[in-house]
This record gives C-alpha cells, sequence and structure tokens, in this order.
C-alpha cells in the first residue's frame, strides 16, 4: 500500500515537471498495476472537492458527498479514456503508427496529475485562477507525453491533442449528446442540481419554493 | 542549523495559512448543508427571519449597523480604539439607532470564543490583547477574519456567506426595535473587512428588510461585489495615506477601468458610489480614522472628523435631522476635547516611559 501511495506521488510530481523519464516509464508499462489510473482518479475527486461548493449549496449529506467525490473520480476518467480514444483515432489516421490505444489512455490519465491538487480551487479569491492554472498545467503534460509517445515529434502531438479536443467537443453537442445527459443526469441524482447551476441559480431556486429544502440523499 | 529550523517554521507556517484558506469556506458552506447540526434551518432568500416580539418599536428615523473590522473576536470583543469612537458616534449621531451586535465574520454571529472549534485558543488570545491591545498573536484573529473577507468576496461563496450574514443583521435589528416592513432607512457602516461584508449582505438584506440600505464603508476593502447593485448608496471614506483600502481595486478586477461593464463600474458611473476624501488618515495606527491624537487641518481630531463626517452624510441623505446634529455635536464638543486632551497626555507619557527606558538601558551597556 505504502509502495503504491509512494509510486501515486513520484507519476504525480514528476509529470507534473514534464519529466521524460516519468512518461517512458507509462509507455513501458513499469511500476504497480493502477498507479496511472488512480491519478486519474484521485485527480478527479481532488477537483471536484475544489468545486464542492456546489454539493454544499445542494446539502448533500457528507456520505453523499464522499460518494460524489468518487463518482467524479470515475465519470473524469471516463471522460479522459474519451478524449485519448479521440487521439489515438486522430493519430492513425493523420501519422500512421501501432501505437496501442492503451499507451495513448495511460499517458492521458497521468495528464491529469495536476488535478491531484484540483482541491486548492476551495482557496477563497485564489481558487478559480490555480483552475485554470491547473488546466492549461495538464493540458501540456499530455502533450508532453504525446511529444514523447511521438518519438520527439511535437507537431504531430500537438495536432492530434488539438484535433482530438475538437472531435470532443463536436461530439459532445452532437452523437455524444445521449452519453452527455447519461452524465448529467448522474450528477443531479447526486447533488440535486444541474451541472452548470451557479450558486445564485440554486438560491433562486429555493427563494421560490414553498419551503426550504431538505438535505439531498441519505447519510 | 539556525537557517534550516527557520526555514522549516516559515514552511510550515504559509502550510498553515494555506490550510487556513483552505477551510475558511467550510464554516459558512458547512452551516447552509446543516453538517454541524444547527437548530435552527438557515434563511430563504427574499424572506426575513422573525425575531420573539416582546421589544418596543424603536422611535429613530433611522438606524446605523456597525459591521467591525478584521479586528474582531465577536460583536462585543473589537479593538479598544472602536469601542471607543463608537461611544462618542452615538453621541454625535442623533435620533439614529446603532445596532453594534453582529459580527460579520461569521455566518451565524457566533463570536470566536462562542462554542466553536478552537475557542479557548482564541480565548487566550482575547486576554492577551485586554492586557496589550497590540499582542503580536492579534495577527491570527486578523487573518482569520481575512479569509472570511476572501470568502464574502468569492462569487462562489458569497451567496452563502452573505445571505447568512444579512439574516443575523435582520434578527439584530429587530431585538433593537426595528420593524421589518417599516420601510425605515437602515444604514450599514463597515469599517476596513466590514465594507465588504456590508456590500456583500446588502444583496439579501434589501429584499428581506424591503428598506432602502446605504452603505458607509470608512477604509473599507471592497470587491465588485454584486450588492452594489441592491443598495441605494455607497459613500466610500478614505484616507489619502491608507493604502488598505485601496486593496479592493488592485485585487478585483471587476473595479478595473478596463472592465467599464462590471456591476461596480456601471454602479459608479450611475453615482451610486461616492468616494468620501477623509485627508491624510491611514488605516492603522495612530493616524487612523479612529485616532484621536492626530487632527485634521481643521484642527478636529481623526476620530471626530470621521464621525462628523458621516453625521454629514446622513444629514444630506434626510436621515438626521439637521438642527439635532447641530445641538448634539455642540454638546459633545466639550467631552470630546477633553478625551482628545487626555490620549495626547497618555501618548506623550508613554513616550517618555519609552525614552526613559532607553536611556536606562543604554547607560547599563555604557
Amino acid at each position: 500500500m505504502f509502495e503504491f501511495l509512494r509510486m501515486m506521488w513520484l507519476g504525480t510530481t514528476e509529470a507534473m515537471k514534464l519529466n521524460p523519464r516519468a512518461f517512458q516509464a507509462v509507455m513501458a508499462g513499469t511500476g504497480p498495476e493502477g498507479v496511472i489510473l488512480a491519478i486519474a482518479i484521485l485527480g478527479g475527486a481532488s477537483l471536484l472537492l475544489g468545486q464542492s461548493v456546489i454539493l454544499f449549496v445542494n446539502r448533500v449529506s457528507p456520505g453523499r458527498f464522499l460518494l460524489s467525490l468518487f463518482m467524479n473520480g470515475i465519470i473524469f476518467t471516463l471522460s479522459l479514456a474519451v478524449w485519448a480514444l479521440a487521439i489515438w483515432l486522430t493519430g492513425r489516421v493523420l501519422f500512421p503508427n501501432e501505437i496501442p490505444y492503451i499507451t495513448v489512455f495511460r499517458l492521458v490519465c497521468l495528464g491529469a496529475a495536476p488535478y491531484v491538487f484540483g482541491f486548492l480551487v476551495l482557496l477563497p479569491y485564489a481558487g478559480n485562477f490555480i483552475g485554470k492554472v491547473l488546466s492549461v498545467w495538464s493540458f501540456l503534460v499530455v502533450l508532453a507525453g504525446l511529444t514523447t509517445l511521438a518519438a520527439g515529434n511535437f507537431w504531430a502531438a500537438l495536432v492530434c491533442t488539438a484535433i482530438g479536443w475538437l472531435i470532443i467537443t463536436v461530439m459532445s453537442a452532437t452523437i455524444g449528446r445521449p452519453i452527455i445527459n447519461a452524465r448529467n443526469k448522474v450528477w443531479k441524482q447526486l447533488t440535486g442540481s444541474e451541472m452548470d447551476a451557479s450558486v445564485q441559480d440554486i438560491l433562486t431556486q429555493f427563494a421560490s419554493e414553498d419551503q426550504t429544502p431538505k438535505p439531498k440523499g441519505g447519510a | 542549523m539556525i537557517l534550516s529550523t527557520l526555514s522549516l517554521l516559515f514552511t510550515g507556517l504559509i502550510l498553515l495559512i494555506i490550510v487556513g484558506a483552505l477551510l475558511a469556506p467550510l464554516e459558512s458552506l458547512g452551516w447552509w448543508a446543516g453538517w454541524y447540526g444547527e437548530k435552527e434551518t438557515p434563511p430563504v432568500p427574499g424572506r426575513a427571519t422573525a425575531v420573539a416580539a416582546g421589544v418596543p418599536e424603536t422611535t429613530a428615523k433611522s438606524t446605523l449597523v456597525y459591521l467591525s473590522g478584521i479586528g474582531a473576536i465577536d460583536a462585543d470583543s473589537i479593538p479598544q480604539e472602536e469601542i471607543d469612537w463608537g461611544q462618542f458616534a452615538l453621541k454625535r449621531l442623533p435620533g439614529v439607532l446603532v445596532v453594534p451586535d453582529v459580527y460579520p465574520y461569521s455566518v451565524t454571529n457566533a463570536g470566536l470564543t462562542a462554542d466553536r472549534g478552537f475557542s479557548k485558543m482564541y480565548a487566550w488570545m482575547e486576554q492577551r490583547r485586554l492586557e496589550n491591545p497590540y499582542d503580536a498573536l492579534q495577527f491570527v484573529i486578523n487573518l482569520r477574519n481575512l479569509f472570511q473577507v476572501a470568502v464574502s468576496a468569492d462569487r462562489r461563496y458569497g451567496p452563502i456567506y452573505n445571505l447568512g450574514v444579512a439574516n443575523e443583521i435582520v434578527k439584530a435589528l429587530q431585538l433593537r426595535g426595528y420593524r421589518v416592513g417599516s420601510g425605515k432607512p437602515v444604514t450599514l457602516l463597515g469599517f476596513s473587512g466590514g465594507g465588504q461584508v456590508s456590500l456583500g449582505a446588502a444583496t439579501y438584506l434589501q429584499p428581506m428588510l424591503k428598506a432602502p440600505v446605504r452603505i458607509i464603508s470608512v477604509g473599507g476593502v471592497m470587491s465588485d461585489d454584486p450588492g452594489v447593485d441592491h443598495m441605494t448608496k455607497l459613500y466610500h471614506l478614505y484616507g489619502e495615506d491608507d493604502p488598505v483600502q485601496s486593496l479592493g481595486e488592485k485585487l478585483y478586477a471587476g473595479r478595473w477601468n478596463w472592465f467599464p461593464n462590471s456591476e461596480w463600474n456601471k454602479a459608479l458611473k450611475a453615482g451610486k458610489i461616492e468616494f468620501v476624501s477623509m485627508g491624510a488618515m491611514g488605516h492603522n495606527g495612530p493616524r487612523n480614522y479612529f485616532g484621536w491624537t492626530a487632527f485634521t487641518p481643521e484642527g478636529k481630531s481623526h476620530a471626530i472628523a470621521t464621525i462628523d463626517k458621516i453625521g454629514d452624510i446622513m444629514v444630506q441623505d434626510g436621515l438626521i435631522d439637521p438642527a439635532e446634529l447641530q445641538a448634539a455635536r455642540a454638546a459633545n464638543d466639550p467631552e470630546a476635547k477633553a478625551y482628545e486632551a487626555a490620549r495626547i497626555a497618555e501618548a506623550e507619557a508613554a513616550k517618555a516611559a519609552k525614552e526613559a527606558k532607553k536611556n536606562k538601558e543604554a547607560k547599563v551597556e555604557a
């Protein structure tokens, strides 16, 4: 267990330093199984902890709060899997290669390393800015990882990352809509509000209700 | 060895500050979510919490709610300079119901020594402050309250925090005889961080009270809070030598000239925000807004000049009768002069004692 946590910490910090050796280790598949996946899930959970105001405002119970963090980690990792698929497909079409999907997936998951510090988004005043920095940092980790994977071809990595992101964006608004709806439904079940609702929206909703809302969910 | 210890202490301090800042929003968020076993249900925007009747309705024409600076431990335990100043303000602002019962750095009006985590530590710090008003550990209280100001100003947490404080203001007003729905104007007087909390609370206060809400900020550090859309007028009293009050305009982008469509800049353009210079006043120390030993070019002590400026504003807005104000000032002037003289004598005695101690130490060393 201790060794697993040590590897997670090492993977997170080295990825954030954009260390090519960390990416090479991921490509080679060395280290304990599940470390990369755990970093991605922890990144998703930590990010939601940073953005947890929405859970508090919806008065979720402590038990459901923890469940929401874990579920967000899973949903976040699934979204990384889809992004990795888009990147992998782009690479296959534009730059024919034999790189297996799982390698791209592992590198994209490692890109979630900066989000392990997503809980810092909780900080008043500076939190939103930190969130933006972490997003850019995460993108840079993915880009650096793919550059290593593409044997130093930065432009190929940038094209795959950008087109992969574009595909996800277009799909989200078109054929991916049912998946997005399903994700939003899970979110609403957990928190009691829409995914993009602001705190002010929720307070206005409370004010328009006849009675003060009861806490959502059980312990 | 010494360097590494100092480095360790410095790192520890930075980590403690980050942890403190991370925990700052949880107090109000946990209260809202009902995680701390609250007996009372959190308020609903737009609805005033009714407080048990039995308090006769005030005959005062207007009401002034004082929200202290970040040195406050609870509504009663505020720095001595604010207490002294407040006592003179009561005498020089006739016909005004003054409500000093709100602790602006808690959503439940619970002071730091109330039943909460670290209350014993804060009680110990309070004791130290009573013995020495300039105790260095006051820094911890200031920092804790500063984080709450940041929570009030944060668009994510502010709505919850400010709703909680607004609800406590409404309760405190009722306990002093103010009737919700009477339409009587309410003025929030916020010093330093209290300025931001006043602005934040205004968002919810006006719909709850159904009355005009004004804000007088004394060296207030304020963000581009949406509260500017929910108040009648904001007067920002600032000292030319007060760099703290200007932090708000530096730290919050909505107050920058680059964003003319921000709520703040639109309110400024519409004349809802007025900047009032207090001359060469500072934020802290003897030359601050509550000082008795520093004087304006007109010969008024800073403390009296600040009170009188507030009085002038309230007369201008029809909240105080001008004749009553003049009479109250005339009646209070001798007491104010005597108090100023006493404070000057006290400061000179302290200075002389310090010099004497210094000379004695120099002789011992020689």
